[in-house]
């Protein structure tokens, strides 16, 4: 549907945009999310050709955004202005069917679209039409300036940080009129917010930029699994928790940091690295780091005496989870095990921590509690 | 020179006074576009254009008597160029001072340039406008009575005549008539100022 290939910008030396390569599929809501400055609103702008790349191609249903002429292109692409711009001189229904006119639609057609629109916001057409913005309070603006965005049903819409002057209770009400109208009306939505939880609540595909460049682009799901960068971690701060129990991994319970040891490594620095840390037993592993097994103090008392390294007296009993497990079985494991810990596994059979009671319970308070 | 050459004179007067503003509303507004759309040209431009203002009226007209003679162009080119000042000034100032946020959303929206300018940023710019035209229909009132100067006629024939006689009554029959035309003639441009400012800017609070 929309696909940017190798986009750059630069105001004089200053590098707005970087090398910016990305595809969103129709009828998705993706949302650009980022720091103050990373080019949001640039990139936004590019897509209805206000402001032209230095480089690269912009491609609308396989076709080169340039080879159009520009403003037969905008009245194609709804466009909702972070300042939400209605015209004052124009009534709510001339702001509604500005790109209708534009597009030379019959009066009759405008009234309609002005009138079912208008409708689908609760905002009934009698009582509003005629009025003009400044006699509207904020959120009404704001729906109108969307609404105005939807008018000629373009198949793509762009919005701008639209409801960030709003306050929580309006904000969050215009959130789900605008998910449920995308859904109803099938569009692509191209959204600017720097509001995590608004990208999670909207968002098909969230695309998290900085510095002019993407540095991820993910479902929400994942992003908030594997966040690519302490950045995104920070974005997402406390919704990183918020993720429903069901979701929850191995990883998310487990400790990490855990003791490791070789298996060539001999009897005495074991039992001496054990005293340290007063545990009683160490995990093995291979040189390249992958899991051999556990060794115990208590076997280490019965036959240390006759070994030199720990290697023959390595026990394969203690149970392992992968790192991705469904942590619901990992905890049903370890209380029908009776294993003090779990081993947890990555892909490539290293060590990536232990599950113990006590960091299960840590996690399980962190998740209720915050 | 009396009460019967009176209604004459404020004709004339009025004419004078008309056609320049007409002339002045015509070359201001296009030149104040024109010089909207070009930011770098009109920083030089505008200057140059308020430095002329300051010629006095009465330099300007025997200037101009010296190129193109005793007669009525000579005071309809003269009358014409003062009236544009402050409506070029006035339009202006009204297009640049249009917020950005509508001309980007008039871009968004698919609008040509032309169309942009013809249905957001004038409109916008209208009430600043037409405060140029009522400024300039009032001054144009008083320096019509420069016409007289060159011969003309005029409400200027009765001030004139009154200072080279010394006669009070004959200056103020001419310049009580001209203070009445220039209120009226201002009172109408208020009507205007009603009529053509479009309604979403006339409560104040959003708008330029
Ligand atoms: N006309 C311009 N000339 C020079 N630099 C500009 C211009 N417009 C934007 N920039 C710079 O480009 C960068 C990206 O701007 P952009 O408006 O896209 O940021 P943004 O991600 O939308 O930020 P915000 O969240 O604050 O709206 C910023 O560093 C800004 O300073
Ligand atoms: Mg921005």
């Amino acid at each position: 549907m929309l696909r940017f290939e190798h986009v750059s910008l630069s105001y004089g030396s200053q590098k707005i945009l970087d090398d910016l390569s990305f595809e969103i599929q129709e009828g998705q809501m993706a949302v650009l999310i980022g720091p103050s400055g990373c080019g949001k609103t640039t990139t936004l702008k590019m897509i209805n050709r206000l402001i032209e790349p230095d480089q690269g191609k912009i491609y609308l249903n396989g076709e080169d955004i340039t080879a159009k002429d520009k403003v037969d292109l905008r009245r194609h692409i709804g466009y909702v202005i972070q300042q939400i711009g209605l015209f004052p001189n124009m009534t709510v229904a001339q702001n509604i069917c500005v790109v209708p006119t534009l597009l030379k639609y019959s009066k009759e057609e405008c009234d309609r679209i002005a009138r079912s629109l208008l409708e689908m916001v609760g905002l009934p057409y009698e009582q509003y039409a005629h009025k003009y913005p400044s006699e509207m309070s904020g959120g009404q603006q704001q729906r109108i300036g969307i609404l105005r965005a939807l008018a000629a049903s373009p198949p793509i819409v762009l919005m701008d940080e639209p409801f960030s002057a709003l306050d929580p209770m309006t904000r969050r009400s215009l959130q789900q009129e605008v998910r449920s109208l995308q859904q109803k009306l099938n569009k692509t939505f191209v959204f600017v917010t720097h509001d995590m939880e608004e990208a999670l609540d909207l968002a098909d595909v969230i695309i998290f930029m900085d510095r002019g460049k993407i540095v991820q682009m993910a479902p929400p799901e994942e992003m908030l699994s594997h966040p690519a960068s302490g950045q995104i971690q920070d974005f997402l701060g406390k919704f990183i928790h918020a993720q429903s129990p069901k979701e929850l991994t191995a990883a998310d319970f487990m400790r990490t940091g855990v003791l490791t040891v070789a298996a060539g490594r001999g009897i005495n620095e074991c039992v001496s690295k054990m005293q340290r840390r007063n545990v009683d037993t160490l995990i093995v592993v291979d040189d390249q780091g992958r899991y051999q097994g556990t060794v115990s103090i208590a076997d280490i008392r019965l036959t240390g005496h006759v070994v030199k390294t720990i290697e023959p007296l390595v026990r394969c009993s203690n149970p392992t989870v992968q790192a991705g497990d469904n942590a619901k079985d990992c905890f049903d494991l370890l209380i029908s095990s009776g294993a003090s810990y779990l081993v947890v596994l990555d892909d490539e059979g290293k060590v990536d921590g232990i599950i113990t009671k006590t960091s299960m319970a840590s996690a399980m308070a962190e998740q209720l509690w915050g | 020179m009396g009460w019967s050459t009176l209604p004459l004179a404020l004709a004339q007067h009025l004419m004078f006074t008309l056609a320049s503003v007409a002339i002045g509303l015509v070359l201001g507004v296009s030149l104040g576009i024109a010089l909207s759309r070009r930011p770098k040209l009109s920083g030089v431009v505008l200057p140059i254009l308020s430095v002329f203002n300051t010629i006095p009226g009465i330099v300007f007209v025997g200037l101009l008597l010296l190129v193109l003679g005793m007669q009525p162009v000579t005071v309809l080119v003269a009358l014409g160029i003062y009236a544009t000042f402050p409506i070029l000034k006035n339009t202006y100032a009204g297009l640049v001072s249009v917020d950005q946020q509508y001309i980007e959303a008039a871009k968004g929206c698919g609008m040509s340039p032309r169309q942009c300018l013809l249905r957001v940023e004038l409109p916008l710019a209208m009430p600043t406008i037409i405060g140029g035209l009522r400024m300039s229909t009032v001054y144009t009132v008083s320096w019509a009575v420069l016409a007289a100067m060159i011969g003309q006629g005029g409400l200027g024939d009765f001030i004139y005549a009154g200072i080279s006689s010394n006669d009070n009554g004959l200056i103020l029959m001419g310049a009580i008539p001209a203070a009445i035309l220039a209120f009226i003639l201002g009172s109408l441009v208020d009507l205007l100022q009603k009529l053509a400012v479009p309604k979403g800017l006339r409560k104040g609070g959003s708008g330029v």
